[in-house]
Formats: structure tokens, C-alpha cells, sequence
């Protein structure tokens, strides 16, 4: 999901460094003290993720770890991937640094839409059964979404939305099972172990306020 | 909570499965290699997301690097291959730049100077016309002196000079083929265990950069 230089337009990009860093700046204005060290954590694992690939049949796609970002840092995910798809750019040569903003902007937002679906499926159903199917679901919707915003910023080239999102979503479709697994493993762990670093993120926004802006 | 594992540990394998055959075969990586070098009169490119998986049917276009016009486009075959013949561009002495794009985003391209490509080629050249030249000297040197061929008058007739040239040529090529593939892999290598471990050092230096102006912040407050 790295979108290389030379392929998007002008406006495209700027529009895409606009919206990424407005993420960034909100991401940033409503990260806890207490939890960045939480955030570079999960940086850091965004950062190598992408290297993991998970082998399907005769081709493999990389881990993107969208999904699991969102649903335990919400808005804090934007600086963490920011950090991560920088240094990505820079010593893997994976996208680019003209691209660098929308690729923020479109991980950033698939991570934090990941973060609500997360919330709003927990809410629904709650109960142990609701807890492991709301990660599994932010886990792998951030994949989902990541590839959908991905086709959107690539529907103003000459390959159009259609056949980039069907391409991405067909090949990202283990991919996403595989993260909702791990987002879900690894949200019934840190239930387990230490269940306030799941609930402090609710208070960041009440519960029931249907804006997500407002806080 | 351990009561709905089951459930999913049930679905998981199903669905892992599904995905695994609904899968189409291009390969996604983050990024596509190219590499490109002169065979005879001919440049061949190579694209590649990896070792293992060759770009097929990616989009080549072929740029004049002095003035950036297009030249040529065509698309790599099966094993991510495209070849064409050297354009005219480079007899003025213009370099080219070949570029892959593979789709979902995967660009890359290749700069060749005219200078390297005439190189290669005046290799290959100096060695066409000099094979010619001997092939032409031996049926002459035969016919002039009257003295009756010694040589193998048993066995198989001697090779030509041109099957010569031609076995020479297609063993060398064969020999050299496990080098290119090399040398392609070491233009675009992947990322070292320097790069990761790098990486996650920025990281740490960027939290306890963060850390220290949350602080900071909170220091001036109170």
C-alpha cells in the first residue's frame, strides 16, 4: 500500500499531504502523555510489519497493522504511522517522501475509522464473544480500508478506482484475516494483562457523542 | 472469553483458505525492481517484485533522458522481460530512461547513459565484423595455395565461423545469465538488518524526543 513517486498527480498529493497532516496535528493534540511510549511502540511495530509478508500460494502481501494501531492508540495512530512510513521511505525506499502524506492520510484514516468500528461493535455486543469479534473486525477492516483509500487515490490515474480496489482488496484478503487474527489476539491479551490501557481510550471521546471531532 | 474461541478458531482456517484460493496471482510487494542491460543490438529490461516473482505484463515506457520525450511502450512477458532494439535517440548520444509500472502504484524506473549502451554494443559490433572477416580470409587462403588440406579430412566438416559465433554467443549469454540476475539483485537490495534495527532506533529517539517535551509541558503548567 505504498504508493510509489512519480505516479500520482499534483493535486492529488497535495491534497493527501494536507489531510495527513491535519490528522498528524489532531493525533498529536489528543495523545495522553502517558501513553507515548504506547505509540512508539506500536510505531515501531508498523515500521517492521510491513516486512512481514504472509506467504498465500505463490505470491505474499506484507502485514500493514492498520487495524491494530487504530483500535489501541485511535487518533494517536496518524504521528505513529507518520513516523514509521518516514523512515519506511527513507531506509527501505518502500513509497516516497513526495507520497508521504498521502500515504499517512490513507493509513492514518482506515487506522482510526478501524478505532470506531472497534468501539461501535463493542458497544453493540458487548460480552467476550463481542470483544474478540470487534477486534477482529477493526483488524481487519483496517486492511480493507487501507485498500480502498489506497484505489481512491489512485482513481485519478490512468488505472481508475475499479480495477486498483478490486486488485488490492483481492490480494489483501488473507492479509486482513490474518490481522483481524492478531488484532484480536493481541486485544485479548492486553484484556488480560492490562485491561486500562484498552479502557483509557474511551475516555477521549464520550461514549454515545456521534461527532467524532467534538471531545 | 475463552467460551467463543472456538467459534473463531473454527472460521479462521475456512476463511484463511477462501482467501488463499480467491487470491489472483500478481504478486504485492512495496516496491518493483528494474534492471536493464545491452544484448547485442538490443536492450533487455527485467521487472521484478522479488527474486521469485516476475512482473508480467507490466507497462515499459522507454524515455529519452536528454529531452524526456517518449520513445517506445510495451509490456514485460511472462518471466518480466521486454526487449527492443536500441532507439536512434542513442546514436545522438542520448541516454535512456526506462520506466516500470506495474500497477497499484508500483513505479520504478532505470537510466541507461549512451555512452554505456554504444559501449556494449561497439563490443558486440567489433566482434561481428571481425568474425566476417575471417570466415571471408579462409576459403580464399584455401583456393590460392594449391596445397591439398591436410587438416581432418575425416570427422565432421569444420564449424563456420558464424556457428561458431553463434554457439560462442548463446553459452556466453547462459553463462552470464546467473550474473545479471545477481547483479539485479544487488542494484536493488532489500532492507538490511542495519535499516531495521536503524529504524527502530529513530523510533526510540523520536519517543524520548515526544516524552521530553510532554515534560516540558507539563513542567510550565502548574
Amino acid at each position: 500500500m505504498h504508493i510509489a513517486e512519480g505516479v500520482l498527480s499534483p493535486a492529488v498529493l497535495g491534497a493527501g499531504a494536507v489531510l495527513g497532516a491535519a490528522g498528524v496535528a489532531w493525533g498529536l493534540r489528543r495523545m495522553d502523555a502517558g501513553r507515548i511510549m504506547e505509540v512508539g511502540i506500536l510505531s515501531a511495530a508498523f515500521f517492521v510489519g510491513s516486512l512481514i509478508h504472509v506467504p498465500i500460494g505463490v505470491t505474499s502481501a506484507h502485514l500493514l497493522l492498520t487495524g491494530l494501531l487504530g483500535v489501541l492508540i485511535g487518533w494517536a495512530a496518524f504521528p505513529a504511522i507518520l513516523a514509521a512510513l518516514l523512515l519506511q521511505a527513507l531506509l527501505f525506499q518502500y513509497g516516497g517522501l513526495t507520497t508521504l502524506g498521502v500515504n499517512t492520510f490513507t493509513m492514518g484514516s482506515s487506522a482510526v475509522l478501524a478505532w470506531y468500528a472497534w468501539r461501535g461493535i463493542r458497544r453493540l455486543w458487548p460480552g467476550p464473544a463481542g470483544e474478540k469479534f470487534a477486534a477482529f473486525c477493526g483488524g481487519a477492516l483496517g486492511v480493507a480500508l487501507s485498500a480502498l483509500l489506497t484505489a481512491c487515490a489512485l482513481a485519478f490515474t490512468n488505472e481508475g478506482f475499479a480495477t486498483a480496489a478490486k486488485l488490492l482488496l483481492l490480494a489483501h484478503l488473507p492479509v486482513m484475516a490474518a490481522e483481524g487474527f492478531i488484532t484480536m489476539i493481541t486485544v485479548g491479551f492486553i484484556a488480560r494483562v492490562r485491561p486500562e490501557m484498552l479502557a483509557s481510550s474511551k475516555p477521549a471521546s464520550r461514549p454515545g457523542a456521534s461527532s467524532p471531532k467534538e471531545d | 472469553m475463552p467460551r467463543s474461541l472456538p467459534f473463531f478458531s473454527r472460521l479462521l482456517p475456512l476463511a484463511l483458505l477462501l482467501a488463499a484460493l480467491a487470491l489472483p496471482a500478481d504478486a504485492l510487494a512495496h516496491r518493483v525492481n528494474i534492471f536493464a542491460w545491452v544484448e547485442g543490438g538490443n536492450i533487455v529490461v527485467e521487472c521484478g517484485f522479488n527474486r521469485a516473482a516476475p512482473v508480467r505484463g507490466g507497462l515499459i515506457t522507454v524515455y529519452d533522458a536528454g529531452d524526456g520525450k517518449e520513445l517506445l511502450q510495451g509490456r514485460t512477458n511472462e518471466r518480466g522481460v521486454f526487449v527492443f532494439a536500441v532507439p536512434e535517440a542513442v546514436r545522438v548520444g542520448h541516454g535512456l530512461r526506462i520506466e516500470i509500472n506495474a500497477g497499484e502504484g508500483h513505479v520504478n524506473d532505470w537510466t541507461m547513459t549512451a555512452a554505456e549502451i554504444n559501449e556494449a554494443r561497439d563490443l558486440g559490433h567489433g566482434f561481428l565484423q571481425a568474425a566476417p572477416a575471417t570466415a571471408a580470409k579462409a576459403p580464399d587462403t584455401a583456393t590460392t595455395s594449391v596445397v591439398p588440406a591436410p587438416v581432418a579430412p575425416a570427422g565432421p566438416p569444420p564449424l563456420t565461423a558464424a556457428e561458431v559465433r553463434a554457439i560462442v554467443g548463446e553459452s556466453l549469454n547462459a553463462g552470464l545469465a546467473p550474473i545479471r540476475r545477481e547483479l539485479a539483485a544487488l542494484s536493488s537490495p532489500g532492507p538490511s538488518v542495519r535499516d531495521i534495527v536503524g529504524g527502530l532506533g529513530w523510533i526510540m529517539g523520536l519517543i524520548g524526543i515526544a516524552c521530553w517535551f510532554m515534560a516540558r509541558r507539563r513542567q510550565q503548567k502548574p
